[in-house]
């Protein structure tokens, strides 16, 4: 995006960022280093001693992926429907949907649980993948339709004379088109579903379906919370939605690399 | 608005409709007949879900229940404090909910939960006798009974606040001797001080009602029977006696005996640790302090508290020091911590009423709560069995510890089952007043203040 | 080569001839209702009968469980605004709308553009910036407080750069608890910034900058003039989403100075979470809440995205303009 001409420009542009992001080091810093604390990398060995532990990460990407998959495919369906078709009161219906972004978690427990329990979802993943989802939804197709608007209509109109149908349209060119805000909402996405707290507690009451944020509760007590351990089941669990971030931006740059805009 | 959109409506209001009814209907309210007669059982399996106590020691109690009834299994499920108001009121109103939980009387949670609990005074009769009432610590029956006179919840343990907590090795250490009033509260500080430790150690940040506790331990030393004479209603929080404590508060603010870091956080980490490192002297805790006495239980907190290499420090309690000067000495006050209360929509009644009735009115439960020091057992005549408890230094300790659950046992003052949330909150908010060097109140203003916002409390009165 | 790639590649290198901006279509395919019906039955169904319920609710005093629902009419509303707590929330939500949103688009722009340019090491920058979005604020918290807290790690620099007089108790004033919250929300926001710019930068054209920069234009002048107003759609819907948030806020806030001390840093999120989840609690003041705080959002949100709308037509327009010119140039060249 800057155009680096000089030496000196590139040199100024490393140093300026290198300590643009110190002030994000601290507090990462202040958690890794508090983790350790006390018995050090005991305190990660009993982390990986909980009982459950494998589970609770399978769980929560079971959980995540559900998400994931039904979020992507509803939110690039509703943009595509949004930005690019004829919707009658289409404002009236976006703005709808943003409403349903506004509550506060806590304030949802109780009708959702209702509703679980008269759905019969209470006790499966269901009861909080679906949650999720309705709750991401509306954020990532305020995004996506947005960028779906940048798309040239062009595109879809000469795909329409060459004979294609709505269905085609969607599928060879939106979906391609749209893959870099896709890995975005991908990313967050995931970061949501797995750190999700209240809604598996209250609903996921089953010993073997814990998820990865139940992990810190085998370290706190009523008063007394053994904070290193606590903050090393932390450092665990962010571990892979790290890695995922950086595999999945990997993945979009090589989509980039390969031309697909030009 | 468009045909189309009338459809998605319509459904919308359809599904509510039925949702809102079925909610309404979901929950009967268990034939109390019916509850009363089922005898308890040998076999079963029961569901408990509390937020006290901690899993590792209500598995504790569960293997020695075993023991005695191997068929019945138990399963218990922690909750930290406010997790639980959220998730247990759903689960019980849509019959899902545990056959066993906790209900404590602070709150008004007899009148909250009590509605989704049995009676429990025929299983109370059967077990204890027709003065079954009296077998249970002071108070402690009515603090578990709703307003209609229904018995919700069999205790299984009781607290008391108002003591406080001292590092023998670090006034040892300065040469300081345990104050009892003011002055010498002073003096102490100084020597603390002067060797680098901090005197006092409190977190009164956040909204925890833990600071309210050293409030009720300043209110006792003016007058013992402000407090609650206030809390009730009958005394206003702006009278002289509510002013000077609050004067006194800022003295001990000025002074330096409360540190300065006092509303960075809040009791727990921030005191709890400060003290657990041994970096502090004091700190005022209740009586589930005195579990950090055991010689395993304080090497395990001080390696929570960040020490790689604890070495356990002797903890004494002592009364809090008399800061008025006027002779009251400050009682202790405490109440029943909580109690076990039966789900009327249980379908294992008869297995949860056996097991609630040994944790509750059995000696060997009831021995269990007792060894554990966190709780003052429900039932009376149980003290620990010191022969299996390790002490970190039972020749200072154990007196000390004896003397404290004595005294505990004979107040009668209660400790939040007579004070409003509101009040609480008030009291917390006027602390954090005085405490906070960018606010410039005048004491007689935040009395003021606190006296409008409390809302006195009617239970327990008439 | 399908039908529609061949397309793809036809109107692509026309439309960068052009200068690559859309024009809106006059006439869009009709039948786009089943395409919006999935997303809208999962989220307006599931959170509207809650929204339904609470605003059921805010019409009565009720403390949960079995206890009595006693109908209050708009008492509950009538307390929200003659309570001062709710004004001092409400402040304190603009305070730190304005200023995350500042931050956040400041920073995520331009750590986005800085890492689309030729950098080393820049896998690294994106993870230490991504790591606050990723770790969940429940967590983090511990290691904030240690930062902040009196003895902790900003004061110890602050001393240690000889700036003895701003040593204080960040957390533990009222004057400055806002500020530290804000300032937390800050270093969460700008990752979350900057993995959408990252992604939205991706759609430029580079011919566009090309253009600009034949024109003499600077590296800044381009990303204020050229490449921020692409980005428009992306900062509209953060504005929006940034003012939920404000609104909300509950995480950072409750586990660091958990809206105190003496309520100097309360939000409505967690004065509705004290109300649903506290021992004294009125569920139908919280719903009621709810409802309010509803309405401010969803209003402010369509304001926001109104005026978007605005600016992006007339960037629209501005683009065109230099588009015809860089083409003029062309075709003289």
């Amino acid at each position: 995006m800057f155009d680096i001409r000089s030496y000196r420009q590139q040199i100024i542009l490393q140093i300026t960022v290198t300590i643009a992001v110190i002030p994000f080091l601290i507090p990462i810093y202040a958690m890794v280093s508090r983790s350790l604390d006390g018995r050090g990398w005991g305190n990660y060995l009993a982390v990986l001693e909980v009982p459950g532990f494998a589970r609770f990460f399978l769980n929560s990407a079971i959980i995540a992926g559900a998400s994931i998959l039904i979020v992507y495919f509803a939110t690039l369906m509703a943009a595509f429907g949004f930005s690019k078709l004829r919707v009658r009161n289409k404002e009236v219906l976006f703005w709808m949907m943003m409403a349903a972004l506004t509550l506060p978690e806590v304030v949802l427990i109780a009708p959702l649980y209702t509703t679980a329990v008269q759905l019969g979802m209470l006790g499966t993943f269901w009861s909080v993948i679906l949650p999720i989802a309705a709750l991401q939804i509306p954020f990532a197709v305020l995004l996506t339709r947005g960028y779906v608007d940048g798309i040239p209509d062009a595109l879809f109109e000469a795909a329409r004379l060459d004979g294609a149908n709505t269905w085609r349209m969607f599928w060879s060119i939106l979906v391609p088109m749209a893959k870099p805000m896709a890995v975005a909402i991908v990313v967050l996405i995931l970061i949501f579903a797995w750190n999700a707290y209240l809604l598996p507690k209250v609903f996921l009451i089953n010993d073997d379906m814990g998820v990865v944020t139940l992990l810190p509760e085998f370290f706190k007590r009523q008063y007394n919370d053994d904070t290193p351990k606590v903050l090393a089941a932390a450092v665990i669990t962010a571990i892979p939605t790290v890695v995922a971030y950086i595999a999945l931006q990997r993945h979009f740059e090589r989509g980039l690399a390969g031309g697909a805009i030009k | 608005m468009r045909k189309s959109m009338f459809k998605p409506l319509g459904a919308l209001t359809g599904v509510v409709v039925l949702a809102l009814t079925a909610a309404g209907c979901s929950g009967s309210n268990g034939d109390e007949g019916d509850a009363a007669e089922i005898p308890p059982a040998e076999s079963g399996e029961v569901t408990w879900w509390g937020w006290s106590p901690d899993t590792p020691v209500a598995e504790r109690y569960i293997a020695e229940f075993n023991k005695e009834y191997p068929d019945i299994s138990v399963t218990y499920k922690n909750y930290e404090n406010v997790d639980f108001r959220s998730t247990l009121g759903p689960a019980l109103d849509s019959g899902e909910g545990p056959d066993v939980f906790g209900l404590s009387p602070a709150g008004g949670s007899p009148d909250l939960w009590g509605p989704y609990a049995i009676d429990l005074t025929p299983l109370a009769e059967e077990t204890l006798g027709s003065d079954w009432q009296s077998k249970f610590g002071g108070g402690y029956v009515d603090q578990l009974t709703d307003s209609d006179g229904r018995f919700v919840s069999l205790p299984l343990g009781g607290m008391s606040a108002g003591m406080v907590w001292v590092n023998q090795d670090i006034f040892d250490e300065a040469g300081a001797s345990v104050p009892t009033d003011y002055d010498s509260w002073l003096e102490a500080c100084g020597k603390i001080d002067a060797i680098g430790r901090t005197c006092f150690t409190m977190g009164a940040g956040g909204a925890d009602t833990f600071p309210s506790e050293m409030f009720h331990s300043i209110a006792n030393s003016v007058d013992p029977d402000f407090f609650i004479a206030a809390a009730t209603g009958q005394a206003n929080w702006d009278d002289p006696e509510g002013v000077e404590t609050i004067q006194i508060l800022k003295n001990m603010r000025d002074d330096g005996i409360i540190a300065s870091d006092a509303l960075d956080g809040t009791q727990y980490p921030l005191a709890n640790e400060a003290f657990m490192k041994g970096e502090a002297a004091m700190v005022q805790m209740g009586f589930w302090y005195t579990q950090y006495s055991g010689a395993e239980s304080c090497l395990i907190s001080m390696e929570a508290a960040g020490l790689s290499d604890p070495e356990c420090f002797v903890q004494l309690p002592v009364a809090f020091p008399d800061v008025a000067g006027k002779g009251n000495g400050s009682e202790y006050f405490g109440e029943a911590d909580f109690g076990l209360a039966i789900n009327a929509d249980s379908s294992n009644m008869a297995a949860a009423k056996t097991f609630v009735s040994w944790m509750t009115m059995s000696e060997k439960g009831q021995q269990n709560v007792a060894n554990a020091l966190d709780l003052l057992p429900a039932l009376q005549g149980v003290t620990p069995n010191w022969d299996s408890i390790e002490l970190v230094d039972s020749d200072a300790q154990q007196p000390a510890i004896e003397k404290l659950i004595a005294d505990s046992a004979a107040t009668t003052q209660s400790r939040q089952w007579q004070t409003s949330e509101v009040t609480l909150d008030a009291i917390v908010l006027a602390m954090q007043e005085v405490l906070d060097p960018s606010i410039d109140k005048t004491v007689e203003q935040i009395a003021a203040d606190l006296q409008a916002n409390a809302e006195p409390s009617t239970v327990g009165m008439g | 080569m399908t039908i529609v790639d061949k397309s793809i590649n036809e109107v692509s290198s026309k439309g960068s001839k052009r200068g690559g901006w859309p024009k809106r279509a006059t006439h869009l395919v009709p039948g786009g209702l089943r395409w919006i019906l999935p997303g809208f039955i999962l989220s307006v169904g599931l959170i509207y009968y809650s929204i339904i319920y609470s605003g059921y609710l805010s019409f009565f005093e009720w403390g949960g469980g079995r206890g009595a629902m006693t109908p209050v009419g708009f008492d509950n509303y009538a307390q929200a605004f003659t309570d001062p707590t709710f004004w001092t929330a409400l402040r304190n939500t603009f305070v730190y709308f304005f200023a995350v949103f500042g931050v956040q688009v400041a920073g995520g722009v331009l750590f986005a553009a800085a890492l689309h340019s030729k950098i080393y090491l820049s896998n690294l920058y994106k993870v230490i910036i991504v790591i606050p979005v990723v770790v969940a604020p429940a967590t983090m918290a511990q290691a904030h407080i240690q930062v902040w807290q009196t003895d902790g790690v900003l004061n110890t620099i602050l001393s240690s750069l000889g700036f003895e007089s701003l040593v204080q108790s960040w957390i533990g004033q009222s004057s400055t608890s806002l500020l530290v919250i804000t300032l937390v929300g800050c270093w969460g926001a700008v990752g979350f910034g900057f993995i959408l710019f990252y992604a939205a930068m991706a759609q430029i054209d580079p011919e566009m900058l090309e253009a600009a920069r034949m024109d003499g234009a600077g590296n800044l002048l381009i990303l204020w003039s050229v490449v921020l107003p692409s980005l428009r759609p992306v900062t509209v819907s953060l504005a929006i989403l940034n003012f939920i948030t404000a609104l909300r806020l509950f995480d950072n806030v409750w586990l660091i100075t958990q809206g105190g001390p003496a309520g100097s840093s309360e939000f409505l999120g967690t004065i509705i979470y004290s109300e649903t989840a506290g021992t004294q609690r009125n569920l139908g003041y919280a719903a009621a809440l709810s409802m309010i705080l509803l309405v401010i959002a969803v209003s402010t949100a369509v304001a926001i995205q109104l005026r978007g709308r605005e600016k992006v037509l007339s960037v629209k327009g501005q683009r065109k303009r230099q588009a015809k010119r860089a083409q003029k140039e062309e075709t003289n060249v």
